[in-house]
């Protein structure tokens, strides 16, 4: 079997969140499927995730954030990542974005608009974000680990 | 909190010079510690009755067959918390009393605990979600418990409950709920389990002393919180937290149940735990610990619907009593929709009551059931694998052992806040709704373990026609609040 991690993401928890659930199953299942997980847990800034980005190589990030906070925590997070010198890398957010009932599409629009790459909506299931993640970051990759327990 | 180690990692029993040292800096955290005068606040404990000391009424409810009720519930001002616990016991009929302590104060944020305290003074409404034991001081804390007539428990996890302790106890309070392992996994980020364990060798200590001084304190283990989690996962790490209890002399240990739903799985949590902790306490030199038992529900979602919330708390007031346990727990009907309130609380515990009025005087056993003694089986061969593989380790003792194992993975726990935990193991619910090892991690599990695992998970994706998948994890997590175990 190859070993070698079909591409590196940062995942972590946003701001003074406690909500770990949903990100702990979607690092077990990122990791079975292949790809080599750096988690930041709970209690972060954007800088926390830039400097693992930085440090790991790291291909994307993935902020979770279920206060509904997230657009005050988020502003300017693309513009730092650039500033930081990773143009490329892939950011994603998920989680309960807004505090207020709105359309998705509207919730999904002021977070691509901020610079992110992929917003998930609320209760995206792990399936859908291995099929997004597999298609962006490794589409050569041929061979996807079996999920078994 | 303090990263260096410069503290003993052992379950050796402190010494007292070492204890009054470690005192001197915990009472100086805060202003209110320079009252605590320890030969005062156990001539205090020795004029309350004793239907107001916890160990003892939990005692007498073992010798009777009788359970009691106990809520969770705190509030921040002296006023309000007053107030919610008279209502409890005069409306609600709770048995025992507890005060939550608030989060700001659990996380040694005293002075944002102040700030909260001052706030919800002006504004006449509760501001904290707690009661801050260290900003109302032995006084303030007095001031609630003599207007009480039943015994009330000092309540919630922390990383660092020795100044509230302090306070708490000799503020008339005569028992606490939590401890190092729970703390740990579920409240910490990135603060070491030998110094949480140190923090909570102060607390047991303390408890030590005012045992030695002729005042029972109850100490409830809560191990770790779960979310569908097979039982061992909780009862490995609850029984280390009663051996470094027991350890510091602590006298009167409660094991507390986590009910899931599954009633032969949580009958047999019920059962493994109190014989195994009876059976490693001897094993380890601590035979004269005194043990009762203590049901609860998890803290997972639950329905917004009040008419399913009245049933759940049948349900799990049944789990309970059909477990023989001697304080069982309750959720409110209000909490998926906020705080619970006073009337809320009050509420759900007389439907608890009308349930246990109904069933206990029956004492039907069916703890020797063909499928409870099956749950029993499996759960008793992984604590064990568990535990004797953390004393293995620590060569003999369960503290040095214990900072290995969460090292090595062989103590872990799934969704764990602390980073400091390698978070491998993870549940699934089998097809008749029992939590299963989807991924039993690294835990040191013999092929018999693992195989029935295995074949559960196998029996559910027949069911279902699919693989069991990450989805499937979350369904699961989410079962209870759309109305079913599975």
């Amino acid at each position: 079997m190859d070993t070698t991690p079909k591409s590196v993401i940062v995942t972590g928890v946003i701001g003074e969140d406690v909500h770990v659930t949903g990100i702990r199953i979607l690092e077990h299942a990122l990791r079975s499927d292949g790809f080599e997980v750096h988690s930041l847990g709970i209690h972060n800034s954007q800088e926390d995730f830039i400097h693992k980005a930085l440090e790991t190589a790291a291909d994307a990030i993935l902020v979770s954030s279920l206060a509904g906070h997230a657009s005050m925590l988020v502003e300017g997070f693309r513009d730092k990542c650039n500033e930081a010198g990773l143009d490329e890398i892939y950011l994603s957010i998920g989680g309960q974005l807004v505090i207020h009932s709105e359309e998705w599409q509207a919730t999904e629009k002021t977070f691509l608009d901020m610079g992110f790459s992929c917003v998930a909506p609320p209760f995206q299931l792990p399936a859908a974000v291995l099929k997004e993640l597999n298609a962006v970051l490794c589409p050569d990759h041929r061979e996807t680990l079996e999920m078994t327990g | 909190m303090n990263e260096t180690q410069d503290f003993p990692i052992s379950n050796e029993c402190w010494s007292d010079d070492y204890f009054s040292q470690r005192r001197k800096e915990v009472l100086s955290l805060w202003p209110t510690g320079a009252d605590v005068d320890l030969d005062e606040a156990v001539a205090y404990h020795k004029s309350m009755p004793n239907s107001k000391n916890a160990a003892l009424v939990a005692l007498a409810a073992r010798e009777a067959k009788k359970t009691l009720l106990c809520p969770s519930l705190g509030s921040d001002t002296i006023a309000s918390h007053k107030e919610l616990l008279l209502h409890m016991q005069n409306e609600g009929e709770a048995d025992i009393l507890t005060s939550y302590i608030d989060s700001f104060t659990r996380n040694g944020r005293f002075a944002q605990a102040a700030e909260g305290l001052e706030k919800a003074e002006v504004l006449g409404r509760p501001v904290l979600n707690g009661f801050p034991f260290v900003v109302h001081g032995v006084k303030g804390t007095r001031e609630v418990m003599d207007a009480l007539e039943r015994p009330s428990l000092l309540f919630g996890p922390t990383p660092d409950a020795r100044l509230t302790h302090e306070i708490g106890l000799a503020g008339g309070h005569t028992g606490y709920s939590g401890g190092p392992m729970i703390s740990f996994w579920n409240y910490t980020k990135d603060v070491p389990v030998e110094q949480v364990i140190h923090n909570f060798q102060y607390v047991n200590r303390l408890m030590g002393h005012y045992e030695e001084n002729g005042v029972p304190i109850l100490y409830c283990v809560s191990g770790a919180m779960p979310s569908i989690s097979p039982p061992s996962l909780m009862i490995a790490p609850e029984i280390i937290e009663v051996l470094i209890a027991a350890g510091q002399g602590v006298k009167h240990v409660q094991l507390n149940n986590w009910l899931q739903g599954h009633l032969a799985q949580d009958l047999a949590y019920i059962k493994t735990f109190k014989k195994l902790t009876g059976e490693y306490l001897e094993k380890l030199g601590y035979p004269d610990v005194e043990t009762t038992t203590y049901s609860v529900t998890p803290t997972g979602r639950f329905p917004v619907d009040h008419d399913q919330v009245y049933a759940l708390i049948s349900y799990f007031t049944m789990i309970g009593i059909l477990g023989d346990v001697q304080v069982c727990g309750a959720r409110t009907i209000d909490e998926a929709h906020h705080i619970p309130t006073k009337e809320g609380s009050a509420s759900s515990f007389r439907n608890a009551r009308m349930f246990l009025n109904m069933l206990r005087p029956q004492g039907v056993d069916i703890l020797n059931n063909r499928e409870v003694e099956a749950e029993c089986y499996i759960m008793e061969k992984e604590v064990r694998a568990v535990l004797d593989r953390v004393l293995e380790l620590g060569g003999g003792d369960v503290v040095k052992g214990t900072v290995t194992a969460v090292n090595l993975g062989i103590l872990d726990q799934p969704y764990a806040t602390s980073q400091r935990v390698k978070g491998r193991v993870l549940g699934v619910k089998d097809s008749s709704g029992a939590a299963r090892f989807y991924d039993p991690g690294n835990l040191p599990f013999d092929r018999e373990i693992l195989d029935f695992h295995e074949e559960k998970i196998r029996d559910r994706e027949s069911l279902l026609g699919h693989k069991v998948s990450y989805d499937t994890i979350i369904a699961d997590l989410t079962a209870i609040s759309s109305g079913r175990i599975v």
